[in-house]
């Protein structure tokens, strides 16, 4: 189905995680170290890549950074803190997913299969009509998958354009956090919540606070008026 | 803050009470003669001589008792978790020095709650590896995945055993910190302290190409026990983090003997090697051990009446040297 490629130093989790995609099948690759995860990166082209946040060699956050720096890849991390999600997805690091351990290999499979949909998705031909989308000083070309805001290009990403598509395609509507992670990211299941709010601070952080409006107890709607 | 606190440099609560009580007094009887000679009519002079003492009063005791009502507070925040507050006061008397022990014992508190965080913090990551590993597979094999070979479910065991380490060096961490560990000294021959701990290290890891120098005739007054231990907290860090061969080096010098474990790693700069000993600090991100090895090393050799310390290894590496008496402390 899908090449992906596994990091993590313990190699129990990294074989159970490998068996269980294998399972899936898709075809994966296991590394154990920072540094060769981005060589065996740059020799074959993944389509997800599921990384340990602490890795010899060099760690999962600068992986990260360096995978997305190339072509966005969708990256799930895994990490051994709950207090990072902010950190992993998209202030500092920009990874689309995280799963704290221990975790269910059961989710981490349905997680995988989200992401990869999501991908699917996206390489299709676009289903919007409107490839431009303007809101006030914001412009959202969905062809290019660029954002800009006031003639400045904002630099998202993929999961961050995203969520900036599902808001802006219908302004002042308010989205829940459920119908966000079902249309983004294509979660059935509730878990997650938090994944949204991380996503949009750190949409907020890059066009301007007042690009989203929080609905407190509701959810969040687009908050530039055009 | 603002407004002026005369008694402040008085040493003592008693002086500064008889000198408000001396205070108000004199204003009061000056209230009154004033008032006499001006003809003020009695029921006045009552009013006019209460409210002078009281503002006398006022005046002199500004502050006395806040550093008390401070402290109050300081301590009901800490009843709730919060060990930032302090006392300002510039008092010099019995209360000023209660401020200044209660700003020192907060400050206490707040490094071994922070010390504690640090602890809780290292040990739930360090068990989460090992718990992520058992429950993956675990659930890989419920779910037909991964078949229940004894291979898969020796990987589980592993796991496991790693979490049952953990559980007792914190155990361990805790006793010793209390100090009810009783040494059990007897005379130890090094040379087979060492070969016990090596036999154990390459049954643990096949690899580890390990090299014993160690004089046979060697011996010293420790706990065999808690030597043991620590001995194998140092060669387990350096097959860790270490690459290459591994030395035990044993040696006496005058009053001592010195035990050495040198490893070929990475080794650790200077900042890192004087961080290590800190309870529960670890060395950078690196996996495996929530920082107690090192720590509970210390405690032993120390109450051993020795000493452990950090070098870099040549051309690169690191040395763990520890050195003990070698005969008992009188």
């Amino acid at each position: 189905m899908a090449n992906v490629l596994v990091v993590d130093d313990d190699i129990d989790i990294a074989d159970a995680v490998a068996a269980r995609l294998r399972a899936d099948g898709h075809a994966v690759e296991v590394v154990h170290r920072g540094d060769t995860a981005l060589t065996s990166a740059g020799a074959s082209p993944f389509d997800l890549v599921v990384l340990d946040l602490t890795l010899p060699g060099l760690d999962g956050i600068e992986v990260c950074r360096r995978l997305q720096a190339g072509r966005a890849i969708p990256v799930l991390m895994l990490t051994a803190r709950d207090d990072e999600a902010d950190l992993l997805l998209g202030l500092e690091v920009g990874a689309d997913d995280y799963l704290t351990k221990p975790f269910s290999p059961r989710e981490l499979s349905a997680r995988v299969r989200a992401l990869l949909r999501r991908v699917e998705r996206e390489r299709g031909p676009s289903s919007e009509a409107v490839t431009v989308l303007t809101r006030g000083d914001l412009v959202i070309d969905a062809e290019r998958r660029v954002v800009t805001r006031a003639g400045a290009t904002c630099t998202l990403t993929a999961t961050e354009f995203d969520l900036v598509v599902v808001l802006a395609a219908r302004p002042g509507v308010v989205h829940s956090r459920l119908e966000l992670l079902t249309e983004v990211w294509g979660y059935r299941d509730g878990s997650g919540t938090r994944t949204v709010d991380s996503h949009i601070r750190a949409v907020r952080r890059k066009l301007g606070d007042d690009a989203i409006r929080t609905v407190h107890g509701v959810g969040y709607a687009f908050g530039i008026e055009g | 803050m603002s407004a002026p606190r005369p008694l402040d440099r008085l040493r003592s609560i008693k002086v500064k009470l008889a000198v408000v009580i001396v205070g108000a007094v004199v204003a009061s009887l000056w209230a009154v003669i004033f008032g006499w000679q001006v003809g003020i009519r009695p029921r006045w002079l009552v009013l006019i001589t209460g409210v002078t003492a009281l503002a006398m009063i006022q005046f002199l005791a500004h502050g006395m008792t806040r550093p008390l009502r401070d402290m109050v507070r300081a301590t009901q925040a800490m009843a709730s978790g919060d060990y930032s507050g302090r006392v300002n006061t510039r008092s010099r008397d019995e209360v000023g020095e209660l401020a200044a022990a209660f700003n020192l014992m907060s400050a206490r508190l707040a490094e071994v709650d922070a010390e504690r965080r640090v602890l809780i913090a290292n040990v739930s990551h360090e068990l989460r590896t090992p718990l992520a590993g058992a429950r993956a597979r675990l659930e890989n094999i419920v779910d037909g995945v991964e078949p229940a070979t004894p291979d898969q479910l020796a990987a589980v065991l592993h796991s496991l055993e790693r979490m049952g380490r953990l559980v007792d060096d914190l155990l361990d961490l805790s006793r010793l910190e209390a100090g009810v560990v009783p040494l059990n000294r007897e005379t130890l021959i090094v040379r087979d302290l060492v070969d016990a701990v090596a036999e154990e290290m390459t049954l643990a890891e096949p690899g580890l190409d390990l090299r014993v120098d160690v004089p046979a005739a060697l011996a010293v007054d420790a706990d065999p026990e808690r030597l043991h231990q620590v001995l194998s907290n140092l060669l387990a860090n350096a097959a860790r983090h270490g690459g290459g061969p591994v030395n035990v080096i044993a040696t006496a010098i005058p009053g001592r003997v010195r035990l050495e474990v040198a490893d070929r790693g990475a080794g650790l700069d200077e900042a890192q090697r004087a961080a290590v000993f800190d309870r529960y600090q670890r060395a950078g991100a690196t996996t495996g051990g929530a920082g107690l090895g090192l720590a509970i090393a210390r405690w032993v050799v120390e109450l051993h009446g020795g000493s452990i310390r950090l070098e870099p290894n040549t051309p690169s590496g690191l040395r763990s040297i520890v050195e003990l008496p070698d005969r008992p402390a009188p």
